[in-house]
């Protein structure tokens, strides 16, 4: 791969193609730190727990079912206004924490990510017997592994964009940054049907619940640039309790 | 007598369930909630003090450090735990009505939205604070909320949502069981909600903190 500008391919290669990955626990990346944070010192102070969450971390494999993939638009039907997106008359309504950042894209990826339903069973599973805490290392475990698996995606992404002479912005999701999560409806009608795996309930909930879905701005101008969790009043974001 | 209380109380805040649990590792191969609790029983510690100045008081210490953020949910969890291990001694007067608990309160996460571990720790706050949980699951209707109260005739109603979307599905909920009974408290909470939007929908209560609906709980028993 190169970005210099004799090898740039050509960008109509890339509109409204639809690229769909099955991953292995090793493509991604999970945060064992990030999964210690959730569980707080004096639960991870213990031999055992650090035992187990390494244990479920090696038989990942067994619980997951790693899909992720993205679509790009066609950059002649997009527009970017402040506090608004606009794909084919399709009107999505943003905070300016995210329509800022995007504002210089000539067109957006559509992504998601999911670990499927596996983690999330067996958290389930695991908590109606009384293992509460067990229980709660799988449910945080599976969201770190859809998040590892948006992160791929989002370098995949990243990495293609640049062989076509494009750059990035970061990744926004329907739900943060004060984006509605019932927009997610809109973004799922512009992808094929049962996309990764994953439905869309009427709330706009995503199953399975392990997922993540989202933009990611594309063109010469864009870059990335941090999250702007100080501004933002959705302390419960994952983003907000990194920061911590 | 006071001691072994406040170690069924230590024993509870900190997770130990019984002498086999792992945690916390300062308190490996020692006695826990269950095995103190037969203890407490044994040498005539009426069971209403132990679960009052024991089990309860543990629960309450946890709630209210989990309420100044200087404890995570699963802190909760492991307390939440032990309080279990040691009411398989204490059930047993609830049957014979020796104790009672403080009521009934029906919880579920409300129509459309499938999250749970919010909902699963406030129940597990208050039913660690003596009263019963009627815990419907997730995706609950509001005809089965309804046919809860008529069933159980609980106290107070917990409404669980995480989602902007699912949280405009608690309105038609409250105004279903107020119209059956306007006497039940609905308390309402999850990540999206504000004090305003409970009082524009007609929830009774609202907090971000599930000791903070215990204490609501309390004081309704006290008026």
């Amino acid at each position: 791969m190169t970005s210099t500008d004799g090898d740039i391919k050509p960008i109509n290669e890339l509109i409204n193609q639809s690229f769909e990955y099955e991953l292995s626990t090793d493509e991604i990346k999970i945060e064992r730190e990030s999964i210690e944070s959730w569980l707080g010192e004096r639960i991870t102070g213990s031999p055992e727990i650090k035992l187990l969450i390494e244990q479920t971390l090696n038989d990942l494999a067994n619980y997951t079912k790693i899909r992720c993939g993205f679509k790009v638009l066609d950059p002649k039907l997009f527009s970017i206004s402040r506090g608004k997106m606009n794909y084919s008359g399709l009107d999505f309504k943003l905070e300016k924490i995210i329509s800022s950042r995007l504002m210089k894209s000539e067109t957006i990826a559509i992504f998601t990510a999911t670990a499927g339903d596996g983690l999330e069973s067996e958290a389930k599973r695991l908590m109606s017997k009384g293992d509460l805490l067990e229980g709660y290392i799988f449910d945080s475990i599976g969201s770190e592994t859809a998040e590892g698996a948006a992160a791929w995606i989002e370098k995949k992404i990243d990495s293609m964009a640049l062989e076509y002479g494009w750059k990035t912005t970061s990744r926004y999701s329907p739900g943060y940054c004060g984006w509605s999560v019932k927009e997610q409806h809109k973004l799922f009608s512009l992808l094929p049907e049962g996309f990764c795996g994953i439905t869309l309930t009427k709330s706009a909930l995503m199953y399975p619940i392990k997922s993540v879905s989202g933009i990611i701005g594309l063109g010469k101008e864009v870059m990335k640039e941090d999250y702007q969790c100080s501004v933002c009043d959705y302390t419960d974001c994952f983003r907000h309790h990194k920061l911590r | 007598m006071e001691n072994i209380l406040e170690n069924i109380a230590t024993c509870v805040e900190r997770g130990k369930a019984n002498v086999q649990s792992p945690y916390p590792p300062d308190l490996k191969g020692e006695d826990g909630a269950f095995e103190l609790t037969q203890k407490a029983l044994d040498s005539g510690i009426p069971p209403s003090e132990i679960l009052n100045e024991g089990l309860i008081k543990g629960m309450q210490i946890i709630g209210e450090k989990f309420r100044a953020n200087k404890v995570f949910v699963p802190d909760v969890l492991i307390a939440a735990k032990a309080m279990n291990a040691a009411m398989v001694h204490i059930k047993p007067f609830f049957l014979s009505n020796e104790i009672k608990t403080k009521g009934k309160v029906v919880m579920g996460t409300v129509a459309g939205d499938l999250h749970d571990i919010g909902k699963n720790i406030v129940a597990m706050i208050i039913q660690g604070g003596g009263w019963e949980i009627v815990d419907l699951g997730v995706d609950v209707s509001a005809e089965k909320f309804v046919k809860a109260v008529e069933e159980h005739k609980p106290a107070a109603i917990g409404l669980s949502a995480l989602l902007t979307t699912t949280m405009l599905n608690m309105e038609n909920i409250i105004k279903e069981i107020k119209s059956l009974d306007s006497s039940i408290r609905v308390l309402v909470g999850g990540a999206p909600l504000s004090k305003e939007y409970a009082d524009s929908i007609g929830a009774d209560f609202f907090s971000p903190n599930p000791q903070d609906a215990l204490e609501y709980l309390n004081s309704l028993n006290n008026n």
